[in-house]
């Protein structure tokens, strides 16, 4: 489904990728762990096409097409969600209106019919529901004055409203207490499936014992140094990075 | 400037405050020095331009240079567009020049008249050690860095060595630390010097800055300057100590008009200090210098003023009037210009030390803090011209108006077409002592450019009730807990200042304020 | 006073134009002339250079259009090129229409101008609260040169809203045009004024609002541009704890310039003043703000905070702005506050990993910015209206 081969980035003339190959099959959920300024958010936002983020060398691929020549909306209409680490604060732009036009354009892009004002309203409710964020929230300009687990529930609602084929999600878990965590687990469960993937960065063990990854790989200085099962996860939690910073070194 | 001294700064201001606001005194430079002088005849004329570069031995391109200028000026129509008020000036009824008799130069601190080196030692800024002074030839010749701040706020002040130009009345009188300075490679000498010692380097640099049809002041200083201070910092060089210039009006109806040039070649730093005090006089008298920095490829030029020229007595009577250009050329890639003010003296001022941002990458800085008590006028600020790409430049004025006195900041921040990448960011700040005064902020922001970022923030609010009332119950009076409070609100650009600068800055804000309340 | 051959062939038709006799305006601008950039207030906007040749009084009518803003019921005047045209066969309760009114001479000489040219001084007087929106329409077409001077009454306690409407036809034409309103004690008016854009069109569009105590005065503006255009407004709060509001917007593409200048003066204690202008640059658009806040000795308490914030979405725009404050009162709150500069790239990103396209992200963001200028208007069908004039301009960008 998603595939990476020996992908070269550099940000404002400093390479942060150098080399990095990665596959995520469909139907599976893989997990990156790597240390602070390893270059985890730098990949996320190297498939999803941010402006500077510069690829040298390498390719990207989903589902066999090459989407580096795709802007960020093309790729979104194929699928690829990213739950951004840190979720920014629209102020002006009212929050439901926001997520109707997103995903009306992605339906248009792919020749979908526009859902309906009244379909929305429902299915964002009920999913609202579920990842707790309350009407009154969703009557709010976009994340303005939302507590840092909130944009993170945000990002959930988005997910769960957009039903990407591809989701990334870049450090979901951080900031989120128990119940959001929970949350998290429940609402990438229930779109795991055999057409979809998942990417998910995250520090800790326990978001993974919501989300049970296929494999976990350790990213190190721009590359994946090991990759395996989710023992890795834990082996991480005792150890740190240690060994794999010296080896990178 | 490094963290550590940033600090220390900080906490020597504060504590030294409440101590220094219990000696508070008026205007203390005030004396007059009984010196013999020789002047130019009274008024201005062509031929009072020929005297003046007669008497300095002048070359004829120089000569030449005055005298367009003259006739320029003759044509010009002085200024109105300040928010300051003041009767018309006849510059006819000033004198354009006055040197100390016993000749325009010393050779040595030994031919200085002991009167204006008593003059010195009642000053304080920053020639309060005679020993610093005197060490031209003596003791003080191990490099300034060489001085920690160890001692700062406590007994024994460690101080950082700084070479003095002094400018009296017309002409420069002493200019110390020079043997060491050229060892560096530094030339730091009296402007007529320089004329003579390196024309290629003045000629080259001198009017690039501040063209002589610049304004009706400045171009009046282009006539008739005469003296002033010229700096060279050779490539690669950072100038091993402080470089000071202090000026002096002393004769009574005379015009001062100097002139100073500093250039810091590729690569160089040079931090330059300013200071300037006159006597009191019932009479006005008009200050008009011209202060032109170029800063090349990776230079770095710190500019610092404490402007502590007579404001007037208590009714407005007297006082100098400050008409300054003061400009600086980043005029190559990451270059760095850097004013800093503290604007306490003069009766009028108009002065806008500028930027022009001509190199990539290049920056520039303005902090300012501006007080103005009893009658005094002040219209000052800065211009930030970005020409360059990523150019960023940063203002922070704060201006402190007391007593019946009237303050505008006037500023402009400009963006060409071409400088891409552009960021500002400007913060004034005024603060009203009593309700018969005024303060003003008139700032101009022009952006033809897309990507620049510009931001502008001003506020205008008095002394909080509740901190006031708060010192008070620790036991401040009230002047005292103005002072405290007042050196708070100003403590953004009293930490720009090199230390020496700094305590006496603060120093000047209690003087300056004093009689304010109650 | 300019030598008489340094006049434009503008200057010299509109000063044989003035009464020979007991013009004030007249003699003030065989004196000075047009304002222009050697004007400190006029240093952006040069209105002599944009009127250099000769200009016809134009033709009293005009061909008819629907307008550029449907209100509710309104109460509608229209000006075809500075003729009162239309008005209501009967007014309602509470408003009557008259000539005459004082006038003041103005320290810009235009409204000075426009008072004197125009074929009269209309007065529009308020008592009681009045339902429905006043509407004024200034039409103009062609390319001769229209004055209109209105004043606007509100009696002790009135209510009222007015809109103005800036619209017309494309042409060379120049219109001139003074406003004065007077609110008496406690008094409320709601005030917007629309601007439609023109590209060979020269507009000064000059109010002045005197506020007694208690006074209410809101206004918003939305203008997309001419050739020249100034829309300036001066409030003056004369009474005890009275309130303005000094909102507006600007979308400008093309070549097209718009002035807002606004200067408000507090001479007496304890009002309030707050401004909030957004403005939006695209191609060679040039953006002119300029505000100024005057607090007298006397205006203690005084609250009066201003904003201008600015969007360049084109290399080759230009916004110059000046935000002032001429302070004499020491217990005051005054602030300012002016930015400029692009479009958040990063919100740009954001919008579009979700799906929007690189147009649509623009739209929202842009009117994400500018409807925080709208956030005082509290008839919601009338900002939902500007919304759209706003949503066709952006579609027109893109
Ligand atoms: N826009 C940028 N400009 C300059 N450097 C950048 C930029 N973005 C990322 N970097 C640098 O790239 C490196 C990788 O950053 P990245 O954000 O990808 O790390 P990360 O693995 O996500 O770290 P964390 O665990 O802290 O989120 C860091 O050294 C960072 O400073
Ligand atoms: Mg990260």
């Amino acid at each position: 489904m998603l595939k990476i081969d020996d992908l070269h980035i550099t940000v404002q003339e400093t390479e942060i990728l150098k080399g990095l190959s990665l596959e995520v099959p469909a139907g599976e959920v893989h997990a990156i762990m790597g240390p602070n300024g390893s270059g985890k958010s730098t990949l996320s936002y190297a498939i999803t096409g941010r402006e500077d983020y510069e690829v040298t060398q390498g390719d990207i691929t989903l589902d066999g097409d090459s989407l580096l020549e795709m802007d960020p909306n093309e790729r979104a209409a194929k699928g690829l969600f990213l739950s951004f680490q840190h979720p920014l604060e629209i102020p002006g732009v009212a929050t439901m209106s926001f997520i109707r036009t997103a995903l009306n354009a992605q339906r248009k892009a792919r020749g979908e019919n526009e859902v309906t004002a009244a379909d929305f309203l429902r299915a964002i409710r009920e999913k609202a529901k579920i990842v707790g964020l309350s009407d009154e929230k969703l009557k709010r300009p976009f994340n303005v004055g939302f507590s840092g687990g909130e944009k993170k529930r945000m990002e959930m609602l988005q997910m769960a409203m957009l039903e990407p084929r591809f989701g990334i999600l870049d450090e979901t878990d951080s900031g989120l207490d128990i119940d959001a965590l929970k949350m998290v687990g429940e609402v990438v469960n229930e779109m795991r499936g055999p057409d979809r993937g998942f990417l998910v960065i995250t520090h800790y063990q326990r978001l993974l014992d919501y989300v049970k990854p296929d494999r976990v790989h350790v990213l190190a200085d721009g590359r994946i140094v090991e990759s395996g099962g989710p023992e890795i996860a834990r082996e991480l939690e005792e150890h740190g990075y240690d060994k794999y910073i010296q080896s990178a070194a | 400037m490094s963290q550590t001294r940033e600090t220390v700064v900080k906490e020597g201001i504060d504590q030294a405050t409440v101590e220094m606001t219990r000696e508070l005194e008026t205007y203390k430079h005030g004396f007059i020095t009984n010196i013999e002088s020789e002047k130019a005849p009274k008024g201005l004329t062509e031929d009072t331009v020929r005297y003046i570069s007669a008497k300095k031995d002048e070359p004829q391109w120089m000569l030449d240079w005055r005298l367009e200028a003259f006739a320029r000026w003759k044509e010009m129509d002085e200024p109105t567009w300040a928010h300051v008020k003041y009767p018309a000036i006849n510059y006819q009824d000033h004198y354009y020049y006055s040197a100390p008799k016993s000749g325009s130069k010393y050779e040595s601190i030994d031919d200085v008249p002991p009167e204006i080196l008593a003059d010195f030692e009642k000053l304080g800024i920053p020639l309060r050690e005679a020993e610093v002074l005197l060490g031209v030839e003596g003791a003080g010749q191990t490099p300034g860095e060489a001085r920690t701040d160890a001692g700062v706020g406590g007994e024994g002040v460690a101080r950082q060595k700084v070479a003095v130009d002094a400018v009296f009345d017309s002409v420069s009188v002493a200019t110390t630390f020079k043997k060491e300075l050229e060892k560096a490679g530094v030339i730091f000498m009296s402007i007529s010097e320089a004329i003579r010692e390196h024309p290629e380097l003045v000629k080259k640099y001198i009017g690039s800055v501040v063209p002589t049809s610049d304004n009706f002041f400045a171009t009046l200083n282009t006539a008739v300057f005469s003296d002033g201070t010229f700096v060279y910092v050779p490539p690669g060089v950072r100038c091993p100590m402080e470089l000071s210039t202090y000026f002096r009006i002393n004769e009574a109806n005379t015009g001062q008009f100097e002139r100073t040039l500093i250039v810091a070649d590729k690569g160089s730093y040079v931090s330059y200090l300013e200071g300037c005090t006159a006597p009191m006089r019932d009479e006005n008298q008009l200050h008009a210098a011209v202060v032109e920095l170029v800063a090349l490829e990776d230079a770095e030029i710190k500019y610092s003023t404490v402007q502590n020229w007579y404001p007037g007595d208590k009714d407005g009577k007297g006082g100098i009037y400050n008409f300054v250009t003061k400009r600086g050329d980043c005029r190559e890639a990451r270059s760095k210009i850097s004013w800093t003010q503290v604007e306490t003296g003069s009766a009028v001022t108009w002065k806008y030390p500028s930027c022009i941002l001509r190199g990539d990458n290049s920056v520039g800085e303005f902090y300012s803090i501006a007080i103005t008590n009893n009658h005094q006028q002040a219209d000052t600020g800065t211009k930030m011209i970005h020409l360059g790409r990523n150019t960023t430049s940063r203002i922070i004025s704060k201006g402190i108006a007391a007593g019946f006195s009237d303050q505008t900041y006037r500023g402009l921040v400009s963006v060409h077409r071409k400088a891409e990448g552009v960021r500002n960011f400007t913060q004034c700040d005024s603060l009203l002592i009593g309700d018969q005064c005024g303060a003003h902020t008139v700032p101009y922001i022009e952006a033809k450019n897309s990507s620049a970022v510009l931001e502008h923030e001003a506020t205008t609010s008095r002394l909080s009730e509740d901190q006031l009332f708060y010192c008070m119950q620790r036991g401040l009076n009230e002047e005292e807990a103005v002072s405290l409070l007042v050196n708070g609100f100003c403590k953004d650009v009293l930490q720009q200042l090199p230390m020496e600068f700094a305590v006496e800055a603060q120093k000047l804000l209690e003087v300056s304020l004093e009689g304010s309340v109650g | 006073m300019r030598p008489n051959h340094q006049f434009t062939e503008f200057e010299k038709a509109l000063i044989a134009s003035m009464p020979a006799e007991g013009s004030e305006a007249g003699a003030i601008l065989s004196g000075t002339g047009l304002p222009s950039r050697r004007d400190e207030r006029w240093k952006w906007t040069d209105v002599r250079a944009a009127l250099r040749e000769e200009k016809q009084s134009s033709v009293q009518s005009v061909s008819s259009r629907a307008p550029l803003l449907s209100l509710d019921q309104p109460i509608e005047f229209l000006f075809a090129n500075g003729h009162l045209s239309q008005a209501p066969a009967g007014l309602p309760e509470g408003l009557t229409l008259s000539r005459g009114g004082d006038y003041p001479l103005f320290r810009e000489n235009l409204p000075n101008i426009a008072t004197e040219k125009a074929e009269a001084t209309y007065v529009l007087t308020v008592s009681g609260k009045l339902d429905r929106p006043i509407h004024l329409r200034f039409l103009s077409e062609g390319s001769g040169m229209h004055h209109t001077s209105v004043q606007v009454v509100l009696e002790e306690g009135a209510e009222a809203s007015i809109v103005e409407s800036l619209e017309g036809s494309d042409g060379a034409w120049f219109a001139n045009g003074v406003m004065r309103f007077r609110l008496a004690k406690g008094a409320s008016l709601e005030r917007l004024i629309l601007q439609q854009a023109h590209d060979d069109a020269v507009q000064v569009h000059f109010a002045m609002a005197n506020l007694a105590a208690g006074a209410n005065f809101t206004q918003g503006t939305l203008g997309f541009g001419s050739k020249l255009c100034r829309l300036e407004t001066q409030v003056l709060h004369e009474g005890e704890g009275a309130r303005a509001v000094l909102n507006g917007a600007y979308l400008l593409s093309g070549r097209r310039h718009l002035d807002n200048t606004t200067d408000v003066g507090h001479t007496v204690p304890g009002c309030v003043t707050e401004e909030l202008y957004k403005g939006v640059l695209a191609d060679k658009g040039r953006g002119v703000f300029q505000g100024r806040f005057y607090v007298a000795r006397d205006a203690q308490k005084t609250d009066a905070r201003m904003a201008h914030n600015a969007l360049l979405l084109s290399d080759e725009a230009e916004v110059d702005a000046k935000p002032e404050l001429m302070i004499y009162a020491d217990d005051v709150q005054c602030a300012h506050g002016n930015t400029a500069g692009a479009l958040d790239t990063e919100a740009l990103f954001y919008m579009r990993q979700r799906g929007l396209s690189e147009a649509q992200a623009r739209a929202m963001l842009v009117q994400a910015f500018v409807v925080e200028a709208f956030g005082h208007i509290s008839n919601e069908d009338v900002k939902a209206r500007l919304m759209v004039l706003i949503e066709t301009w952006l579609e027109a960008q893109s």
